[in-house]
C-alpha cells in the first residue's frame, strides 16, 4: 500500500534584489515525483544544495508547497494554500540531525517525552505515563534514567530519549535528515544499527535524507538521486548501485571510497562544481557536468522515464553501456 | 633517506581543574618526502592535538610536553627557538578541516594570498619591510591553476563567502603550498565537503606529494579516503599509536581489534552495522592495562593489567595488542 505520494511537488523561492524587486527564482524542488510504500525505506541522496532537505521539510509541513501535491494514506495532505489537516504531524514525524539536542536542559526527560502527548492528544496524566514507560522500556531506557535531566546523561542515551520522543507518538513515517552526519564511523554505526532496530520494532516508514550515498544504500530499499531540485534516478537500491542509469548517479558512485578497489584518484575527470539552481535555463541540469552530453541536452528537459521499477531522467541512459 | 618529519616518544597532557588530562601517550612516527601518512582515528583520539604539536600552537598554559621531540628537516620544533619559529607555516604548513573560519571574512581572497605571500618572503637583511603589499598576480594566478581552479582572476576578487566549500579548500592548499613546504599537515581536510568534491581535493593532495615530493600527514576519521591517497595507515586510539603498516598490509590484514571494529563500521550495501560498543575512555584516568581493553571483544586478564607493547610479526607491520588478529582470520569486504 502507498503511504505516501509526492506528486509533481514544486518548491520555487523568490530572490530579492535591491528594493525589495524580484530578480529571479530558486527552483529548490521542481516536479518531484515517488511514492513510498509502507515499511519501506526510501533514501533521498545528493550533494548540498539539491534540495533533498527542501523536500523532507515539505513533506513534513515545514516549508508549504509552490506547487504540487503530497497524499499521506490516500488523503491529500499538502498543496499550494491547503491547510494541512490536523492529526498528521503526529503520523508524520521530522527527525533533526541530533535529536537529542532538541530536549529541554530544564526539564526532566520524562517532562520531555510527555510533552508530546500532551500536545497531540487529550489522554490522561497515567495514560500518558503507560505510554511513555511502554517506549522508554522498548528502546533500552531504564525507568530511573527518565528522572534525570540531560546533561547527566551520554550523548547516546539523549540521541534515545530524542527518538522516543518521537516514537511516543506511534508515528507512521519519520523523515530522518542527516542522521549521521559529522558522527565519527563507530558511532554513525551504532546510530544506524537502532535506527534499523526501531524500524522493525515500531512497523516504521522511513524517508532517510543524506549526502552520503553509503549510508543511503546500506539502509535503504529504494534509493531516489537528487541533482538541483529534481530527481534524476529513482529504484530500488541494489540496481542503482549496480546498474546505475544516470550520469550523475555514476559520478556520484565513482567518488565514493572502495577499500579494496581501484583508487579514484588514478582516473579523475576534470574538476567542476555543482551549477546554481537559479541559473537553470533550458535543458538538463546536470549538462555542463556530464561526460556523455549531446547536443539535445541543451533543448530538452528530460523526464524520469521508469522501466522494471527503476528510473532515470537522462535522454540517452539507454545508450550507454551496463 | 631522511624523514622529512620525525616524532619520537612524544608525551603530550593537558593541565585541566581536575588534574593532568593525557591526550598523547608516546607516540612515535615519521614521514619521508612525498609520503602520505594517514592518521586514523575518531574524534578526541589526538589526532589534532599531534597536528597541533607539530606546528607548535598549542598553548603554553594548557598543554604539557612531558617527554619526546619532534624534528622537522632536522629542527627540533619543540625547543628549536627562533629556528623553529622560522620553519612554523614556512617548512611546515597545515590545510584546515574548516576554510571558511581560515579565511578573514573582510578582505578579498586577493588580498589574504598578498598578505601571505609577503609573509612568508625571505627576510631581508637589515630591512624593514619584507617585499610589496600589492599582490604579485602573476604568481598568485599560477599559483590557483596548480590546484586546478578554473577563472582563477576572478576568484582573487572574490570575498570567502562567495566561493564554494570546494574552491576555499583548493585556496587553502594553494596557501599551504605557496611556501615550498617540506611538509603538509592536512586536518580533516575533506570531512565538509560533498563526495564528488571529496574525490578531487584527495586527487589533487596525491598529486601534490607524488610530482612536488612534498609529505603530507593526513589526519581523518574516513578510512575509505585513507584508502585512497595514502601510503602508510597509523592508527590512533586514546591517545596512542595502536597501529601502524604500509596501506596495502594494513588494508588486507588489519591487525588490531579497533582497526578490525573502524573497518566494520563502515556503511556498505547489504551489511548489518555493529559498530564499536562503549565510549573512548577518559583521559584523566587512564587505565593501567590496555585502552581499547573495555571495549575489545578479545580483551582477556593480561590486557586489563598490562599495557601492550608493540610486536612486529611482519615487517613494518606494528601492532599494539595482547592478541591480535592474524591473516588465518582474514577481515571479510563485501
Amino acid at each position: 500500500m502507498q503511504l505516501l505520494r509526492v506528486d509533481n511537488l514544486a518548491c520555487h523561492y523568490p530572490i530579492s534584489g535591491l528594493l525589495g524587486r524580484r530578480t529571479g527564482i530558486v527552483r529548490a524542488l521542481d516536479r518531484v515525483s515517488f511514492s513510498v510504500a509502507e515499511g519501506e525505506v526510501l533514501g533521498i541522496v545528493g550533494e548540498s544544495g539539491c534540495g533533498k532537505s527542501t523536500l523532507g521539510k515539505t513533506i513534513a509541513g515545514i516549508r508549504d508547497p509552490t506547487g504540487g501535491s503530497i497524499s499521506f494514506n490516500g488523503e491529500q495532505i499538502a498543496s499550494p494554500g491547503q491547510q494541512r489537516p490536523k492529526g498528521v504531524r503526529a503520523r508524520l514525524q521530522y527527525v533533526y540531525q541530533d535529536p537529542g539536542a532538541s530536549l529541554d536542559p530544564r526539564w526532566t526527560l520524562r517532562r520531555s517525552l510527555h510533552e508530546p502527548l500532551v500536545i497531540h492528544t487529550n489522554w490522561s496524566r497515567e495514560q500518558r505515563a503507560a505510554k511513555v514507560d511502554e517506549i522508554a522500556t522498548a528502546m533500552g531506557l531504564p525507568a530511573a534514567l527518565l528522572d534525570r535531566y540531560p546533561h547527566e546523561i551520554s550523548g547516546g542515551q539523549q540521541r534515545r530519549v530524542g527518538l522516543a520522543r518521537i516514537l511516543v507518538l506511534a508515528p507512521q513515517i519519520v523523515i530522518l535528515d542527516e542522521p549521521t552526519s559529522g558522527l565519527d564511523v563507530s558511532l554513525q554505526a551504532t546510530v544506524l544499527a537502532l535506527l534499523r532496530d526501531l524500524r522493525r520494532g515500531f512497523n516504521l516508514t522511513y524517508l532517510l535524507i543524506s549526502h552520503d550515498i553509503a549510508v543511503v544504500s546500506s539502509m535503504c530499499d529504494q534509493v531516489a538521486v537528487m541533482y538541483l531540485g529534481r530527481i534524476v534516478e529513482i529504484g530500488p537500491t541494489n540496481q542503482v548501485l549496480a546498474r546505475p542509469r544516470h550520469p550523475y548517479t555514476r559520478s556520484l558512485l565513482a567518488a565514493s571510497p572502495r577499500i579494496g578497489g581501484p583508487r579514484f584518484t588514478d582516473s579523475l575527470l576534470q574538476p567542476d562544481e555543482v551549477a546554481e539552481p537559479t541559473e537553470i535555463e533550458s535543458g538538463c541540469r546536470f549538462r555542463s557536468r556530464c561526460p556523455i552530453s549531446i547536443a539535445a541536452c541543451a533543448t530538452i528537459d528530460p523526464q524520469l522515464v521508469v522501466e522494471d521499477g527503476h528510473g532515470a531522467a537522462c535522454l540517452r541512459w539507454s545508450d550507454q553501456p551496463a | 633517506m631522511t624523514p622529512v618529519l620525525d616524532i619520537s616518544d612524544l608525551a603530550v597532557s593537558f593541565r585541566t581543574s581536575q588534574g593532568p588530562s593525557r591526550v598523547l601517550d608516546h607516540v612515535n612516527l615519521s614521514i619521508e618526502p612525498g609520503e602520505i601518512v594517514g592518521l586514523v582515528g575518531e574524534s578526541g583520539c589526538g589526532k589534532t592535538t599531534l597536528a597541533r604539536a607539530i606546528l607548535g600552537t598549542l598553548a603554553e598554559r594548557e598543554a604539557v610536553i612531558g617527554s619526546g621531540h619532534i624534528r622537522i628537516d632536522g629542527i627540533d620544533m619543540l625547543r628549536g627557538g627562533e629556528a623553529a619559529q622560522r620553519a612554523r607555516g614556512r617548512t611546515v604548513t597545515v590545510v584546515p578541516q574548516d576554510s571558511y573560519l581560515s579565511f578573514n571574512p573582510l578582505f578579498r581572497v586577493g588580498t589574504q594570498i598578498a598578505d601571505l605571500m609577503r609573509w612568508t618572503a625571505p627576510i631581508h637583511e637589515g630591512g624593514r619591510f619584507r617585499g610589496s603589499r600589492r599582490l604579485n598576480e602573476e604568481k598568485a594566478l599560477a599559483m590557483l591553476a596548480a590546484v586546478q581552479l578554473p577563472q582563477p582572476r576572478k576568484i582573487l576578487a572574490k570575498y570567502p563567502h562567495q566561493l564554494s566549500g570546494g574552491q576555499r579548500q583548493r585556496v587553502m592548499i594553494a596557501m599551504a603550498l605557496l611556501p615550498q613546504p617540506r611538509i603538509i599537515i592536512a586536518d580533516e581536510p575533506t570531512s565538509a565537503l560533498d563526495a564528488t568534491v571529496q574525490a578531487q581535493i584527495l586527487g589533487l593532495l596525491r598529486r601534490v606529494a607524488v610530482e612536488q615530493g612534498v609529505a603530507i600527514l593526513f589526519a581523518t576519521h574516513n578510512l575509505g579516503a585513507a584508502w585512497e591517497i595514502c601510503d602508510r595507515i597509523m592508527v590512533m586510539y586514546a591517545g596512542q599509536i595502536v597501529e601502524a603498516a604500509p596501506r596495502n598490509a594494513f588494508f588486507s590484514n588489519p591487525r588490531h581489534p579497533y582497526s578490525r571494529g573502524l573497518l566494520a563500521s563502515l556503511p556498505e550495501f547489504g551489511r548489518d552495522l555493529a559498530g564499536i560498543p562503549g565510549e573512548v575512555p577518559d583521559p584523566l584516568l587512564p587505565a593501567p592495562g590496555c585502552s581499547f581493553g573495555p571495549r575489545c571483544s578479545r580483551a582477556s586478564d593480561i590486557c586489563r593489567n598490562a599495557r601492550p607493547a608493540f610486536r612486529e610479526d611482519d615487517p613494518g607491520h606494528l601492532v599494539a595488542c595482547h592478541h591480535p588478529w592474524t591473516a588465518e582470520h582474514p577481515f571479510a569486504y563485501l
